[in-house]
């Protein structure tokens, strides 16, 4: 089968097999553009940042200037990952007025406030903009992201100048994001709930603070599919026989992600109830409201058991 | 430096120490090999370190830190409760180790500046976890990490297991029996996990800081373990309890350049390759043999393992008619076990349908490769975009599925069958985004997204064989005149001798003959785009208003053959092939303020409308009201409070508009969902020595719809309740279908709820005396006070009516910089309550809402006396917990 090609007529028989000679292609020119671009890091190793117009180096006193005011703050450096490489190997590297702008006129002022930039007094969008100067490649969604929209800056998570946490948060996952979201610390303290309180995982995991193309910054796997099934992979399919709901209302239409008063996290306090209300004749001749329901004392799943998708039996009986 | 890992965690509000996580070892000896390594090839001498063994090199810094200890559990009350919910056990364990080498600055020819690590949980606490770090200035950037997370699972959904406790079934002849067997009961949840998930992520990046960067990255995610699940009336068309032998796992390999050609400009090329194995595969669970042969051959009863009458015996009642045996082959038809003389489990008659064996495997491979392309620019002034386009064409297949059944089922031996799968997934997708900032104060931005799915697949049954008893008579297990019946094409077999075989046996329902493809299809598109204007109003204050437009298509064509039309507008009745498409417009309004420096309040209001709903549960009208506040009055002192609130409705028929449609439809739906939230909390930690942490949260969640819902005589608990059949109330409810037996009867109509309140408070307390003391104690609750539907007299609330709460006191003591001695308390108390099945057995004979004509079960009629109204349970007592766990440790720095 060719690529793009609409797969429609593959119905009536096997699925055959992808041509190989197009994988090779792709190989082969992604080889090319690898080699080659070796050159180009070789022939221009500053980084882009660097071509930006600078203030007159007569403008500028050093961070070692900074530090005879500012010692709190430039006790950490050592470990910055901003200031680390200025300070390990003495060449390029972040230091103080590469974000707050050249010191000399805040030096000569007698540290007047008024002659240097401070994020703190700044607004988000001020914030951002300087951040963003070097970051944006990292996160390009940020401008566009419900953080940046609720007035959320760079400085409301991250602690520039010094921190124990990983990316300088100033406080580990989940503590940090329940200062704010305090609605969901509740969801993650009910019986059933994903492990984020025990580390085993992170808010970061599924949501990308930084924004996303989807909502609630939600993250999704290389083919678009929920991130849900980068940990749970064997609902991830492509099954012969999908249980259309999943794929197209998504994990949701069933689960709570977050934590739930119900076993497997799920909407309903059990299997049959939840399936009742969509396999009820009250739906019946509706956009999929098969079936009628069931009173039947075993759960649904017990025969249904591929509820997410089945390659052998289109009812997900095995 | 003081890093005491789990300890400093538990402050913050989580349970004990996540354990200790093997892997960290392993990590650990390759830090410490390494270590010497980038020693050996600096001449210098080495600086040693007190207390160990590790060769610092020169011009490093290393710190390194252990923490050894042990826990002590106490529990009472339901194990398999608190494995699911704690699953903490005693023993010895790491609690934690780190590693930091760190370079000096101005440390030249070394292979790396910081390389660091952090273990926690070794020895056999369900969750592990390991950590490692390494870079080197521009040259490279390293991490990786490693979670393994012990997932024990044992709560029935139902909440009740299908046999209770107490029963027995007479050995010898059912008229003069010479004893009694007492009927095993199934303990577990039909759907018990005990499984390991291990995840680890790697990530390399090359030349981070230069113009062309490489990034390469390895995932792997492994999923393992046994658990019980039932067979869905695929072994021999019954239901037996299987035991899944789990492995699960996908390897993702990632490799990627960035290229900066010109300012504040990125180009990315990402190839990512996931490899997906699935290598489950289902046999017997051993509990469920409970008699056997008189060979000593242990076997199971070929009947629905939830079901009360086994071997045709009814716990309930005390009738036995043996209609699980063949009558005419049995030595005496009132006579199904015996007494085994050595002992053991009694031995049945050979005429009796068992099972003694099962197994099926269906390895399955998916390869998913995607290319994609990013771009992200900020080089034009005021002008910030990016975007991407994806491609995957990804390839599932299962060329070997297995199933066998071996026993006696009416003149079945065997019953053997193969088939082979293949489906692909074929995903393109593209995303861009524009942020224009029109002025000093408004903005102006886009976001489009387009996402394309074709997934089209089939099924085909290669070939099967039963093993039939060849002899009209004498039809036992331990019969050797046996035909074998081969299955190639169709439904018809080929027996060797020829006997006489009803075709179409072995296949379950809803699959083609054998030999006939069965294809399906499933694809979706989204077409999305967001439109914003943003205005900062003041320095202060921030408004922005979102447009929302999405078309979603979905196409469907399940398992109805060839030429399947799923490309056209879903047909009246037909939910199983066409096209549903959604047009859905909303508007998002946001507001950020800033009434002072040391004040943040945001908030949202989102109101949806969807034209159509792909299922009844779907929404049409969707409003989403979110408020996030915070406030520090102190730098020591914090305030903050949410309140988010999702309303979500579909009060209408559902059907498909669209030319000639002129069916009737039932309904209304009448679906309606919230989850209306409402949080405070608050820290303050004015010096070193004291602090407060004080948390509430109230949940209001309820979700309901109009159901009407199947049932038969037979399956209310006891089997010898026949509720009458209701009568269809209006347009809500339609005809009676065929289904779950001939016994059938349509409840309702009624309403399908779940209502579930629920509190959340929790407080912790920092108290530090003196330098060399620290303590912690608090206290978490989590009470849920909710309500339900019950569709069956056997069910309970279960979790929907529980406290859980756990309290916990620490404490550490410093016996000089780098020694700290460390002890924990936790409580972990879990409770629950509520009445059980109420609308089944209670007098008052009305369902939830609707009519009044449903059938009810009066408390009297149902065999167990435990069922009753009055009763806070059914056949299953509350699953109820507490336990006392100590946990002592001591944090060595070296």
């Amino acid at each position: 089968m060719q690529r793009g090609k609409p797969v429609t007529k593959m119905l009536s028989g096997a699925v055959p097999k992808r041509t190989p000679g197009l994988r090779v292609c792709w190989m082969f020119i992604l080889g090319v553009i690898f080699l080659s671009s070796f050159g180009l890091a070789a022939a221009k190793p500053k980084p882009a940042g660097k071509q930006e117009a600078q203030p007159a180096a007569s403008e500028f006193v050093g961070s070692e200037t900074c530090a005879t005011c500012h010692e709190e703050v430039s006790k950490g450096f050592a470990t910055n990952p901003h200031t680390k490489m200025a300070l390990m190997h003495g060449k390029s590297g972040i230091t103080c007025e590469n974000c707050h702008g050249a010191g000399k006129a805040h030096v000569d002022g007698g540290g007047d406030v008024t002659k240097i930039f401070n994020p703190a007094k700044a607004s988000p969008k001020e914030v951002e903009a300087k951040c963003l100067a070097c970051h944006a490649g990292a996160h390009p969604n940020f401008e566009r992201s419900p953080h940046a929209k609720a007035g959320v800056s760079c400085i409301g998570c991250h602690d520039i100048h010094q921190s124990k946490e990983e990316a300088l948060l100033k406080a580990p996952q989940p503590t940090l994001c329940f200062q704010c979201h305090a609605d969901q610390r509740s969801q993650f303290n009910m019986p059933f709930h994903h492990k984020v309180n025990e580390g085993v995982v992170k808010c970061s995991d599924c949501h990308d603070p930084h924004g996303t193309f989807q909502a609630n910054n939600l993250k999704t796997t290389a083919d678009q599919s929920a991130i849900c099934t980068k940990c749970h992979t064997d609902v991830r399919g492509p099954f012969v026989y999908e249980h259309a709901p999943v794929k197209a209302e998504g994990c949701t239409a069933c689960h709570t992600p977050h934590g739930s008063q119900n076993a497997r996290l799920l909407n309903m306090p059990n299997v049959n109830v939840l399936c009742n209300q969509c396999h009820s004749a009250v739906a019946a001749g509706a956009v999929h409201g098969q079936g009628q329901g069931s009173s039947d004392s075993v759960p649904c799943t017990s025969c249904h058991t591929y509820i997410h998708g089945s390659n052998i039996n289109p009812a997900f009986l095995r | 430096m003081t890093f005491i890992g789990w300890y400093s965690r538990l402050f913050k509000g989580q349970p004990p120490s996540a354990g200790i996580r093997r892997i960290a070892g392993g990590a650990l000896a390759l830090l410490l090999m390494t270590g010497i390594a980038v020693a050996q090839t600096t001449p210098a001498p080495a600086i040693p370190a007190a207390e160990t063994h590790v060769t610092v090199p020169d011009g490093y810094i290393l710190h390194q830190a252990i923490d050894l200890g042990g826990r002590m559990a106490n529990v009472n009350g339901s194990p398999a409760m608190y494995d699911t919910l704690v699953n903490m056990q005693s023993g010895p364990r790491v609690q934690g180790e780190t590693f930091q080498l760190r370079a000096l600055p101005g440390t030249k020819n070394t292979w790396v500046d910081n390389l660091s690590a952090f273990g926690s949980g070794f020895g056999g606490d369900p969750y592990s976890f390991a950590r490692l770090n390494a870079s080197k200035g521009k040259a490279y950037e390293f991490s990786g990490i490693f979670r393994r997370d012990r997932q024990y699972m044992d709560y029935d959904l139902l909440g009740n297991p299908g046999i209770p406790t107490g029963y027995s079934i007479p050995i010898g002849s059912s008229t003069a029996p010479t004893g009694s067997y007492a009927w095993p009961q199934v303990n577990n949840s039909p759907f018990r996990f005990n499984t390991v998930r291990r995840m680890t992520d790697t990530n390399l990046t090359l030349l981070p800081l230069s113009k062309v960067t490489y990034r390469f990255g390895y995932s792997q995610n492994v999923m393992q373990g046994p658990s019980l699940t039932p067979s869905g009336n695929s072994v021999a068309g019954q239901e037996v309890l299987l035991q899944e032998y789990q492995r699960n796992s996908t390897d993702d390999f990632f490799g990627a350049f960035d290229w900066k050609p010109v300012q504040r400009t990125q180009l990315s090329y990402e190839e990512q390759i996931d490899h997906y194995k699935g290598d489950s595969w289902f046999a017997m669970a051993p509990q469920y043999f409970t008699v056997q042969e008189a060979d000593g051959t242990k076997v199971a009863l070929l009947d629905s393992y939830q079901q009360f009458v086994p071997f045709g015996y009814s716990t309930s009642t005390g009738a036995f008619t043996a209609s699980g045996c063949n009558a005419t082959s049995m030595n005496d038809k009132s006579t199904v076990l015996q007494a085994n003389p050595n002992g053991g489990l009694p031995i049945i008659d050979p005429a009796c349908n068992v099972i003694s064996s099962y197994f099926r495997s269906q390895p399955t491979r998916v390869i998913f490769p995607t290319e994609m392309i990013r771009f992200q620019s900020s080089s034009i002034r005021n002008v910030t975009m990016n975007g991407n386009v994806r491609y995957t064409n990804a390839n599932m297949n299962l060329p070997n599925y297995f199933d066998r059944f071996q026993g006696l089922d009416g003149t079945i031996r065997s019953i053997t069958f193969k088939a082979a799968a293949s489906a692909k997934r074929e995903v393109m997708a593209a995303d861009y985004g524009i942020v224009w900032q029109l002025s000093k104060t408004v903005s102006l931005e886009d976001q489009i997204g387009y996402s394309n799915v074709r997934q089209p697949g089939t099924n085909v049954f290669t070939g099967g064989t039963d093993m039939v008893i060849a002899s009209a008579t004498g039809q036992t297990i331990n019969n050797p005149n046996l035909s074998s019946c081969v299955f190639t094409t169709g439904n018809t077999p080929t027996c060797t001798p020829t006997v006489t075989k009803a075709p179409g046996s072995p296949l379950p329902g809803g699959s083609n003959p054998f030999g006939t493809p069965l294809p399906a299809y499933f694809g979706q598109r989204f077409t999305t785009n967001n439109a914003t204007v943003s205005w900062d109003a003041t320095p202060r204050s921030t408004f922005s208003f979102t447009w929302r437009y999405q078309d979603h298509l979905i196409s469907e064509g399940q398992g109805t053959g060839p030429g399947t039309a799923h490309n056209v507008p879903i047909p009246a009745n037909n939910t199983n092939s066409g096209e549903v498409t959604i047009h859905e417009n909303g508007g998002i309004f946001t507001a950020a303020l800033r009434p002072a420096s040391n004040w943040n309040i945001n908030g949202s209001v989102e109101a949806i409308y969807n034209d159509n709903a792909f299922t009844p549960m779907g929404f049409r009208q969707l409003r989403h009201y979110r408020v996030h506040t915070i406030y520090r009055p102190r730098t020591w002192a914090t305030v903050s409070g949410a309140f988010n609130d999702l309303e979500r409705h579909n009060n209408t028929n559902n059907n498909q508009n669209f030319p000639g449609n002129t069916t009737p439809y039932y309904g209304p739906l009448n679906h309606v969902d919230h989850s209306r939230v409402v949080s405070f909390g608050t820290e303050l930690f004015p010096n070193d020595r004291y602090g407060l942490n004080l948390d509430y949260s109230y949940n209001d969640v309820y979700m309901a719809d109009n159901i009407c819902f199947q049932g038969a005589a037979g399956v209310m608990p006891g089997g010898t309740v026949a509720p009458a059949a209701a009568t269809a109330s209006g347009t809500l409810c339609g005809p009676v279908a065929a289904g779950h037996g001939s016994n059938t009867v349509l409840f309702g109509p009624a309403r399908d709820f779940q209502d579930a309140p629920t509190q959340f408070a929790s407080a912790a307390f920092m108290f530090a005396p003196i330098k060399k003391f620290h303590s912690d104690f608090g206290y978490r609750v989590n009470s849920v006070k909710g309500s339900r539907f019950f569709t069956d007299a056997g069910d309970v609330n279960g979790s929907l009516v529980s406290t859980y709460q756990t309290p916990f006191v620490k404490a550490s003591f410093t016996v000089h910089p780098g020694l700290i001695w460390k002890g924990e308390y936790d409580y972990f108390g879990y409770g629950e309550g509520g009445r059980s099945g109420a609308q089944y057995c209670n007098a008052n004979p009305a369902l939830a809402l609707g009519s009044t004509t449903a059938p009810v079960v009066l408390c009297s009629s149902v065999a167990n006396t435990a069922m009753s109204s009055a009763t806070t349970y059914g056949f299953t007592a509350p699953r109820n917990f507490h336990a006392n766990n100590v946990t002592l440790g001591v944090h060595y720095e070296f």
